[in-house]
């Protein structure tokens, strides 16, 4: 019995499944549809929904500058220090972009320490306000005289100061780089001269997971390197839909590289109208990479235009190239050399017969 | 539709040929034209009239079929015919109007006296195109007219000689006229000059023994 089995196992064809490929058009689902039947295809063609973009984070409605503000006017000093005594509320506000929100927590900070004649501690948070470049808030309006000129003091002293290098890099590629809230300074790798102190590095890449880093500007040379990681699929389809948003092709590699991460699919087919009427245009990416684009009028032949040029489809061999032709040419060949020489060996004879005794 | 066009090319290369039929460049073959009837007469002379004047004839050229290819002997030939259908074929048969010698002279001046005559009719055209066949040629001379002996235009068979009127005959070796690449000679075979029954059977329908 179990010599049977393992014969049977051996003769048994493995099962080979076929490459599957996701077809996507961002444009026309019926595109997608008619492409996925297209037939004798050495691959499974499963038409894919575009992907759809994970909403942006909730503006977040704070009134911890209104209370640190109630209590410093209450000259509740501990209230307001407790309420921003903390440097990661600085660095959120960056990072979000409110550099506005981040000038006002620090003088604030500068004006309650000022209150609870923490002299040391003003004057530190009042050149970190300086060294991030951050405007003055029209809140300093309604400070002590104390505090504007702790703040003016300290910026004059920041920008005395000469500024420090520092290089970021990172491996992802086209990664752009914001430097404390402001918007793209530079695309890795890149140098840029800072105020000596603490800074937020922000790199993010399309297809990678943002990454934002507090690093200490000092000495001569400051050096970052930063790894991104991969985007997840939300993620990734609210990159993509940004790319959109700014007029990419539905082709472009870093789009089609995104939908691929949005749709958890190696293989995929982007198909869509091209700006030619009449035409259909089309990418395949394996493993978010481009490996073939084409334009036709006929969106099963496109498909079949990308196998093969994706190399997931042998072109079809043409006729002069298979064997059997040339047996049929030779087998003509000599079929007509035999009939040829049949009939000349054949050919009718007249023979004229004279008497010439 | 090319195949059609290619055999009409090569139909149109027909290969043109033209044979002669000869008594031999001496008269070697008109030996049947010599024979003597059982009475030692020459069948020439039956040509004689009464006013000592010489009847004109014919030579009647026929192409005789055979079914086959038999050996050229006269043996050879008559045992053939006896198993196998051997006519003339109706629509090959050729006369020339001939006026021949009588015996007045010896052999063999009356043999070149024959050849001359013979050689009156000139280059005669026979046939314009040969069977495609084995066939053997005969030339048989008589008294009877061409119109007597040219087969009608509705007649099913070639009329047939008659015996008595006959001057002689000559045939070839079977042949194949298309392919032979020599004159075809005529001659008779014999041993004696009284031959008139090889004549009757040279010159039968059925090329049969003729009491």
């Amino acid at each position: 019995m179990f010599p049977a089995i393992v014969v049977a196992l051996l003769l048994a064809e493995p099962a080979v499944a076929s490459p599957s490929l996701t077809v996507v058009s961002p444009t026309d689902d019926a595109l997608a549809t008619r492409a996925a039947q297209t037939p004798d295809l050495p691959v499974a063609l499963t038409v894919s929904a575009p992907p759809v973009a994970r909403p942006g984070p909730a503006p977040v409605v704070s009134d911890v500058l209104a209370r640190a503000r109630s209590a410093w006017v209450s000259a509740d000093f501990v209230t307001c220090l407790g309420l921003l005594n903390d440097d990661a509320r600085v660095m959120e506000a960056l990072q979000r972009g409110e550099r506005t929100t981040a000038s006002r927590t620090l003088a604030w900070r500068v004006a309650c320490k000022v209150g609870a004649r923490q002299g040391d501690g003003a004057k530190r948070d009042a050149e970190w306000l300086a060294t991030l470049q951050l405007p003055v808030p029209d809140d300093l309006g309604v400070m002590t005289p104390d505090v504007e000129v702790l703040l003016t003091s300290a910026r004059r002293a920041v920008d005395a100061q000469p500024r420090l290098p520092l290089v970021i890099r990172s491996p992802s590629r086209d990664a752009v780089v914001a430097i404390d809230g402001r918007p793209a300074a530079c695309i890795v790798p890149c140098r840029m001269e800072l105020n000596a102190g603490v800074h937020l590095v922000q790199v993010s890449a399309d297809g990678n997971s943002p990454v934002a880093r507090p690093v200490t500007v000092s000495g001569d040379l400051t050096e970052l390197d930063l790894v991104l990681p991969p985007a997840d699929p939300a993620l990734a389809a609210t990159q993509w839909h940004e790319r959109r948003a700014q007029g990419a092709s539905l082709d472009e590699g870093r789009s089609v590289l995104l939908l691929g991460i949005a749709l958890r699919t190696p293989r995929l087919l982007v198909l869509g109208p091209s700006e030619e009427a009449g035409l259909v245009r089309g990418a395949l990416a394996v493993d978010g990479v481009v490996q073939a684009r084409a334009e036709r009028d006929d969106v099963q032949a496109l498909v079949r235009d990308l196998l093969v040029r994706g190399r997931l489809m042998e072109p079809s061999v043409p006729l002069w190239k298979r064997w059997p032709f040339w047996l049929a040419v030779g087998a003509a060949v000599v079929a007509s050399g035999v009939t040829t020489a049949v009939l000349i060996a054949n050919r009718p004879v007249i023979t004229r017969v004279e008497l010439n005794p | 539709m090319r195949a059609a066009c290619l055999l009409l090319l090569l139909a149109g290369c027909a290969v043109q040929r033209e044979v002669a039929l000869t008594f031999g460049s001496e008269g070697e073959g008109l030996d049947g034209f010599m024979c003597k009837d059982p009475a030692g007469q020459f069948l020439l002379d039956r040509a004689k009239d009464g006013d000592g004047g010489v009847r004109g004839g014919s030579l009647v050229v026929d192409f005789v079929r055979l079914g086959g290819v038999p050996g050229c002997r006269t043996g050879q030939l008559m045992k053939w015919c006896s198993t196998h259908e051997c006519k003339p074929l109706r629509h090959t048969r050729a006369c020339v109007p001939l006026t021949l010698p009588t015996s007045m002279m010896k052999r063999e001046e009356l043999r070149a006296a024959v050849l001359s005559a013979m050689k009156q009719t000139g280059n005669t055209g026979v046939l314009a195109d040969a069977p495609d066949e084995f066939v053997i040629v005969r030339a048989v001379g008589s008294l009877e007219p061409c119109a007597t002996l040219m087969p009608a235009a509705d007649a099913a068979t070639l009329p047939d000689f008659d015996k008595s009127q006959l001057l002689g005959c000559a045939y070839s070796c079977p042949v194949l006229l298309d392919r032979v690449e020599q004159d075809v000679y005529l001659g008779f075979e014999t041993l004696t000059a009284q031959c008139e029954q090889g004549v009757r059977i040279c010159s039968d329908g059925q090329l049969q023994w003729q009491p």
